[in-house]
């Protein structure tokens, strides 16, 4: 006679993973004949392992094509595998995370390696023993960085200000259309330029980056990442207010570089960005 | 000069004696104005943890190929570190978060090496390529119709959230992935996520339990719900 089974528990697992001998696994299977829970819960196993399998399928095939790249997208980054490691509460954020890693190896090798390494910091005190000094090779990639541009405070004009790139942000979301129309207004009645400079909207706001018209001014590209702008007509109106230029190179952010205007004209230096040319600008003036 | 202690700088002893936090605490303030005093707090940071950063990239599981190599790791932990001493919170031991950049570093390491089909992490094998396929595997597997395809994207989708609300931390989700999918017993899951065999048990008998919830939550009751056209068993 069969041994009855009260909810197999973890042999229920075992069963599934061929670690019972054959009168446990019969009994286990007698047991979800007549029990519906554990029948579907074996179900879910089922399923998770046929999954698992076509994965493990799909990503030799992917590995073996010559020249394929993996798609990295499908895996968390390192910082979202971190976080879900080291977290303490449940984050909704972290669900994600949690669902892919169950069935992801890589992935879940990959904790392996921050559970091995919270090991052994959680073991480790520093003593003479341990002791060893930075060698030369340590101090080469700390040096390139503080010596390159990357480790310098930006200059003042270049500072973000994000309450203002948000208003200007704001603005073109909320009256893009209107300022759209009102720039190809002003760009078809302005002369024409003197020189092969382009004509360029310049989008006049008030403090708070309220839409008050535009103002069409000369653009010259100086040299690779240097442009200036200038009043066609030698306008003195707008000297002494900040001109802002919102650039987007299409790395994420939007970039906001200000400069002042004088003698009717401001330079933009944007070649700290790889003198790549942005795929996208819009200019403002904010003035009273 | 990189690393160098500057005649005048601070004094070496004092600052073999700080603590962690008081040492870092300096190292930030240098940072502002006195790059020779900084580089001399991370010198003596470095000097405690420098140990710690090459055990956790040599004893990883993984090899690393001659034009990255463990050293490289090293240096560019150490760099990340010099970087991300500023985000320590101060809520854990210093030992920790330096272990977090360090693995951090490796496995950005690991998954950019492991890309380079020449190179294989498991083996530190040049050439190796994949593993080998089996014969089943260069058989075109049938397309499925575009109401089948559908249905397994449900069917998916459906195991993705079951997933994300039963697993509650990392521990559930690889216990899941090794010890229920993969077939691995629990002395094998403890010792390789550095837990006992007891969580891996005791995780496995709550999985189960919230497994069960979750289905009776979503009104599934039978088994023929899940399995689909996988099984070619219809609900």
């Amino acid at each position: 006679m069969t041994e009855e089974l009260q909810h197999p528990d973890n042999e229920l697992f075992d069963h599934f993973n061929g670690a019972l001998g054959p009168e446990r696994g019969r009994a286990v299977e007698d047991h979800l004949a007549a029990c519906s829970d554990c029948a579907s819960v074996a179900a879910v196993v089922r399923r998770l392992k046929e999954q698992a399998e076509q994965s493990r399928l799909a990503d030799r095939e992917s590995r073996d094509q010559a020249r394929k790249e993996p798609d990295v997208d499908a895996h968390p980054d390192v910082g979202t595998l971190a976080s879900f490691f080291y977290r303490k509460e449940d984050d909704a954020n972290n669900q994600a995370t949690a669902a892919h890693v169950a069935v992801c190896c890589d992935c879940s090798d990959m904790l392996a390696e921050y559970a091995r390494a919270d090991r052994i910091a959680s073991l480790y005190s520093p003593s003479e023993a341990t002791c060893a000094p930075m060698g030369e090779t340590d101090w080469t990639l700390i040096d390139e960085w503080e010596n390159s541009s990357f480790g310098r405070l930006k200059p003042e004009s270049e500072a973000p200000d994000r309450k203002l790139l948000d208003k200007l942000l704001n603005l073109l979301k909320d009256r893009g259309t209107h300022i759209y129309e009102a720039a190809h207004h002003a760009l078809k009645n302005a002369p024409p330029s003197a020189g092969s400079e382009e004509l360029v909207p310049v989008i006049l706001v008030n403090r708070d980056a309220e839409f008050r018209g535009v103002e069409v001014f000369e653009k010259t590209l100086n040299r690779p990442g240097v442009e200036t702008l200038k009043h066609p007509r030698g306008s003195r109106r707008f000297d002494n207010n900040l001109l802002h230029a919102l650039f987007d190179f299409r790395t994420g952010d939007q970039i906001l570089l200000s400069n002042s205007v004088k003698l009717g004209a401001a330079r933009i230096d944007y070649s700290n960005f790889g003198n790549v040319r942005p795929s996208a600008a819009n200019y403002f003036i904010m003035a009273d | 000069m990189s690393g160098t202690q500057s005649s005048g700088g601070l004094d070496q002893s004092s600052l073999d004696e700080m603590g962690d936090e008081e040492l870092v605490d300096l190292f930030l303030a240098s940072s502002k104005n006195d790059r020779s005093a900084a580089h001399q707090c991370f010198e003596a940071i470095v000097a405690r943890y420098k140990w710690l950063i090459d055990h956790v990239v040599r004893s990883s599981r993984f090899r690393f190929p001659p034009w990255d190599s463990a050293d490289d790791v090293n240096s560019r932990a150490v760099f990340k570190v010099y970087r991300g001493l500023a985000s320590w919170r101060r809520q854990g031991k210093l030992s920790s978060f330096i272990a977090r950049i360090v693995t951090s570093e490796m496995i950005d390491t690991i998954r950019r090496v492991g890309r380079d089909k020449s190179w294989d992490c498991n083996t530190g094998v040049a050439g190796a390529g994949s593993e080998r396929s089996s014969p089943m595997d260069s058989v075109a597997a049938q397309s499925p119709t575009p109401e089948a395809q559908a249905e397994i994207s449900e069917q998916r989708s459906m195991v993705a959230r079951l997933l994300a609300d039963v697993c509650q931390d990392w521990k559930d989700s690889v216990i899941i992935n090794e010890y229920v999918i993969g077939g691995r017993g629990a002395k094998e899951v403890a010792q390789k996520y550095e837990i006992s065999e007891d969580v891996v048990y005791q995780r496995a008998r709550r999985l189960r339990v919230r497994l069960l919830k979750w289905l009776a939550d979503h009104g599934i009751h039978s088994s023929a719900q899940l399995l689909g056209p996988m099984t070619g068993i219809r609900a």
